[in-house]
């Protein structure tokens, strides 16, 4: 039952992408996070749905799952576009009592459920070609001039390879000991809200018992390993930055700086319209 | 009444390329009053099948039978009835109603399901891990207050259990965290055995203990079956112990049970159990060893003082 | 040498010795740790990780305080003002490499001992040499760690990495080492254990004979002169525990790795050079496995067993059967039945 949540997950097919180096990844990602928002208009977004669609065909990822990944936010999705298409005040197309379908209000829903899937995807895409290793590392990296204001960026990222580590074994127990209470007769399914929470107690206590006493164990065990902090620490795999990071970099960067220049699109459709028309005039 | 499995499959992961069948086609019948041993190496089906023993794994195929009765079928109407009646009362307006819900009858199959795992006790692998109540008294009381039992009939059955592991009323107020890992597992067991079961099956109670803490779990589960009568089944890597306790061997391999039959009909299979990833007992190595030497033995051995008498008199010394 | 000044350093100290341990004590007050392992009297943590997990455990099981949880140990396992001595007077010199298996029950403080070699506790009275240099000086305890390399019971709770490779390079990373020599390291030391095809793997796709003998590798890769293992196969199946085992030997056969192995199965402790057998906190029998297993009523005295070849040749000789009293196994049972053979 726990074992349906998937978190990071990673799907290999050794594409170009995939070999990036994940900091190229972080920072790519993010450059297009930045050119989704300072899209304004219905081409700049197609213009970003068609270079995310560039970019899926080169990971190699079938369309078909990233699509099945979203279905996470559907609920959310669908909660977007009905309020955008009933609150936008505008020309009435449909009304439905007091509710009112305006135009505008189904140019935004469908803007806003645009900008929305293509963020999800554009993430969800960072952390499909990156192994969630690659990422704290990576994010570690990026981090570091943190360490001058004094953020423990190395044990943040410690802690986060550690965490992605122990949650399956954390799952696989508490399956275990729900399994061993259900013998003992208890009951996680029926009664109330206040019934169920209380059920769980049997489950929780043995499951941080065990929490801490694996994390007293994993740090006995890494001390004895010489764990010291970063102090001193090597690398077995440097992040090195290659001449792909750097041309994936500069397409990223063009990429957003183009999704900003689309917000002016149709002004200068407009202009290059008025020119023409005064052009044709004259 | 003894637990039947009927022509059990398990698949994991169906329809996905890890499919993995973990029993294949399992025939089995756990007779009552026995102290049955089960080995197997890792993945050989064994723990999928003791789950499935008190309900908590759902054969894909097959049937298990308790009593008589399929414990995964869904209750009849009348059975459904016959819950609403004993918990509600005769002239209830839940027992009287002429519609019976979906709410009614998943209430029915829980309370079902309830008296399977009642009746078949299950102690997990280091089952320690799983206490969780401040004193030992309330943590063994857990599984006969889910039975929803009078308090008096609570407390009776927490002395009795904490005395069948061999544990004195002076341990009722204490933590159970502060005991040594061997008491720990101990009041572990005491916990399902409070469900008062017929039978009791104990994924290798004796993991991690020392020689001492082993003999004493051991022992004490042999004086439980021969007391009371309930069913032991005792899941073990060691061949020792199974040889050692047991009345019956289940031995499988690959989700089919190969052999059964008593230790000493299963450890005959010397050679066989060995391609099977399994041990046979030093003992009964030790026989394969002169009967090829031209020894000759009445029957398999299995422990040190029956191989101490057949060496000191009635054995065939030819070599 | 500054550890050769102090009171309590023996004269003579023999260069063939990896791990000279001299009237090593070791008392431990009360903590709330033991809650992990009591029978083991692992005591030694100050970071509190035990006491938050117990007021977690007091919260959630209704708001109680944690002192019921840690008013504990001192009816159970008999000791004074929360003290208790986990080990008494322990004298004991382990050679280069020698394999050496330590027995006993839990309790017995053969856990304690091995994290004294590891720097992991300190003694309160006494001396822990590791080649040479004294646990107590803090200067020397990450050599130490390095030179002396320990594995643990579970094997799950000592990996760190998500991915094979990755945890075997844990070590060398925290040691400094050049990425480069680093990456050889760990090839090297995944060729060791016969580990190489699985470098990629997820841990949680392999069993347990297998993380056990990653958690070796990780080892290895620091370049160790010995590995200290506590119970390492206790969690295994036989299979597993084969391979840990079979992977030591040849380790110490090959390498000359100097192993100190702690368990309480005789079978693995056969294989050893020499058994040092522990009882409440003393070593009471060291000898080779033949000079301690034919004392088969002393060992039942401390709670242990003795193979069973060597149980069956003691009772056939107390019937009057006149049999090599020291025969550890199968084999050897059936040569000294027919001499002929």
């Amino acid at each position: 039952m726990l074992r349906d949540i998937t978190i990071g997950q990673y799907y290999d097919t050794d594409s170009l992408i995939h070999r990036l180096d994940p900091r190229t990844k972080v920072v790519g990602t993010f450059l297009f996070i930045i050119g989704l928002f300072l899209v304004k208009s219905i081409f700049g977004l197609v213009a970003a749905a068609l270079s995310l669609l560039i970019i899926i065909r080169i990971t190699k990822i079938p369309l078909s799952f990233i699509l099945r990944g979203q279905k996470a936010i559907a609920m959310l999705l669908l909660f977007t576009v009905v309020l955008n298409m009933f609150m936008v005040a505008g020309d009435v197309l449909v009304a439905i009592g007091p509710l009112h379908i305006t135009f505008q209000g189904m140019y935004m829903a469908v803007f806003m459920a645009g900008r929305l899937v293509m963020l999800m995807i554009g993430c969800s895409l960072m952390t499909l070609t990156t192994t969630p290793l690659q990422l704290t590392d990576a994010l570690e990296r990026l981090l570091r001039p943190l360490k001058k204001i004094h953020v423990p960026v190395h044990d943040i990222a410690m802690m986060m390879s550690i965490a992605l580590r122990f949650i399956p074994i954390l799952m696989e127990e508490t399956d275990k000991i729900m399994k061993a209470q259900s013998a003992r007769g208890a009951d996680f399914e029926s009664g109330g809200l206040i019934q169920k929470a209380k059920s769980l107690i049997p489950v929780l206590v043995p499951l941080f018992i065990s929490a801490f006493r694996r994390a007293d164990e994993l740090a006995t065990a890494m001390e004895a390993r010489c764990y010291r902090g970063d102090e001193g620490r090597t690398k077995m795999k440097e992040l090195k930055y290659t001449v792909k990071d750097h041309v994936a970099k500069l397409i990223m960067t063009a990429l957003a700086a183009g999704l900003f220049c689309t917000r002016y699109l149709p002004g200068v459709l407009s202009t290059i319209q008025a020119i023409g028309k005064i052009l044709g005039r004259g | 009444m003894p637990i039947q499995l009927k022509d059990i499959s398990y698949i994991y992961d169906r329809g996905t390329p890890g499919e993995k069948r973990a029993l294949d086609h399992v025939d089995l019948t756990f007779p009552d009053g026995e102290f049955i041993g089960i080995i197997g190496h890792t993945g050989s089906g064994k723990s999928t099948m003791i789950q499935m023993l008190n309900g908590l794994i759902r054969p894909t195929e097959g049937t298990v039978i308790l009593n008589g009765t399929d414990i995964f079928k869904e209750p009849e109407d009348e059975q459904v009835r016959e819950y609403l009646k004993t918990r509600f009362g005769e002239d209830s307006r839940e027992f009287l109603k002429k519609k019976l819900t979906g709410k009614d009858r998943k209430a029915a199959k829980a309370f079902f399901m309830l008296q399977v795992r009642r009746k078949v006790g299950l102690v997990f692998q280091y089952p320690e891990h799983q206490l969780f109540e401040m004193t030992i008294e309330k943590d063994i009381a857990f599984g006969p207050g889910n039975l929803g039992l009078e308090e008096d009939e609570i407390r009776r059955r927490v002395l009795r259990s904490l005395e069948m592991v061999g544990l004195d009323e002076s341990y009722l107020q204490k933590s159970p965290f502060e005991l040594s890992g061997g008491q720990k597992r101990r009041v572990a067991i005491a916990g399902v055995l409070a469900m008062e079961p017929e039978f009791l099956i104990l994924d290798e109670p004796t993991a991690g203990l020392d020689p001492r803490g082993r003999d004493e779990i051991l022992g004490k589960m042999k004086q439980l079956q021969k007391e009371t009568g309930i069913t032991v089944i005792l899941v073990s890597h060691s061949m020792e112990d199974v040889a050692n306790y047991a009345d019956r061997i289940v031995a499988m391999d690959n989700g089919h049970v190969r052999y059964v039959g008593t230790p000493a009909q299963v450890f005959s299979h010397g050679e066989e159990l060995k391609a099977m990833g399994l041990n046979i007992p030093q003992v009964t190595e030790l026989q394969l060893q002169l009967e090829k030497l031209g020894y000759v033995f009445p029957e398999t051995i299995l422990d040190i003082p029956h191989m101490e008498a057949y060496l000191m008199g009635e054995v065939k010394r030819t070599c | 040498m500054a550890a050769m000044n102090r009171n309590s350093i023996p004269d003579t100290i023999n260069e063939q010795d990896m791990i000279l341990a001299r009237n090593l004590t070791y008392i431990y007050k009360d903590e709330a740790d033991e809650e992990m392992k009591p029978e083991e009297t692992a005591g030694k943590k100050k970071e509190g990780f035990f006491e938050k997990s117990e007021d977690n455990a007091g919260e959630t099981a209704g708001g109680q305080s944690a002192e019921t949880f840690k008013g504990q140990f001192q009816e159970t396992s008999g000791k004074t003002n929360g003290e208790t001595t986990a080990l008494r007077g322990v004298n004991l010199s382990i050679s280069k490499g020698e394999f050496v298996a330590v027995l006993g029950t839990n309790g017995s403080g053969k856990s304690t001992f091995a994290r004294h070699i590891n720097a992991l506790h300190v003694p309160t009275e006494g001396v822990m040499l590791v080649e040479g240099m004294d646990t107590k000086e803090e200067a020397n305890v990450w050599l130490i760690r390095q030179k002396a390399g320990m594995i643990f019971q579970n094997p799950d709770n000592q990996m760190v990495a998500s991915i094979v490779e990755e945890d075997v390079a844990f070590g060398p990373e925290n040691l400094g080492m050049e990425p480069e020599k680093i990456r050889m390291n760990v090839k090297e030391a995944l060729e060791a254990v016969e580990m190489s095809a699985f470098r990629n793997a997820t841990p949680s796709k392999l069993s347990g004979g297998q993380k056990q003998r990653i958690a070796i590798a990780g080892i290895l890769a620091m370049r160790p002169e010995c590995i200290i293992l506590d119970e390492p196969t206790a969690m295994l199946d036989p299979r597993g525990r084969t391979e840990v085992v079979k992977t030591l030997q040849k380790l110490n056969q090959e390498e000359h790795m100097t192993v100190v192995y702690i368990t309480h199965y005789m079978e693995e402790a056969v294989l050893a050079d020499r058994v040092v057998v522990m009882d409440r906190g003393q070593v009471v029998m060291e000898g080779t496995p033949r000079e301690i297993f034919f004392q088969v009523e002393l060992m039942k005295q401390v709670g242990l067993d003795v193979p069973a070849m060597t149980e069956l040749a003691w009772r056939l000789n107390r019937q009057g059967m006149n049999l090599d009293p020291a025969i550890l196994t199968v084999e050897e049972m059936v040569n000294a039945l027919c001499p002929s053979n």
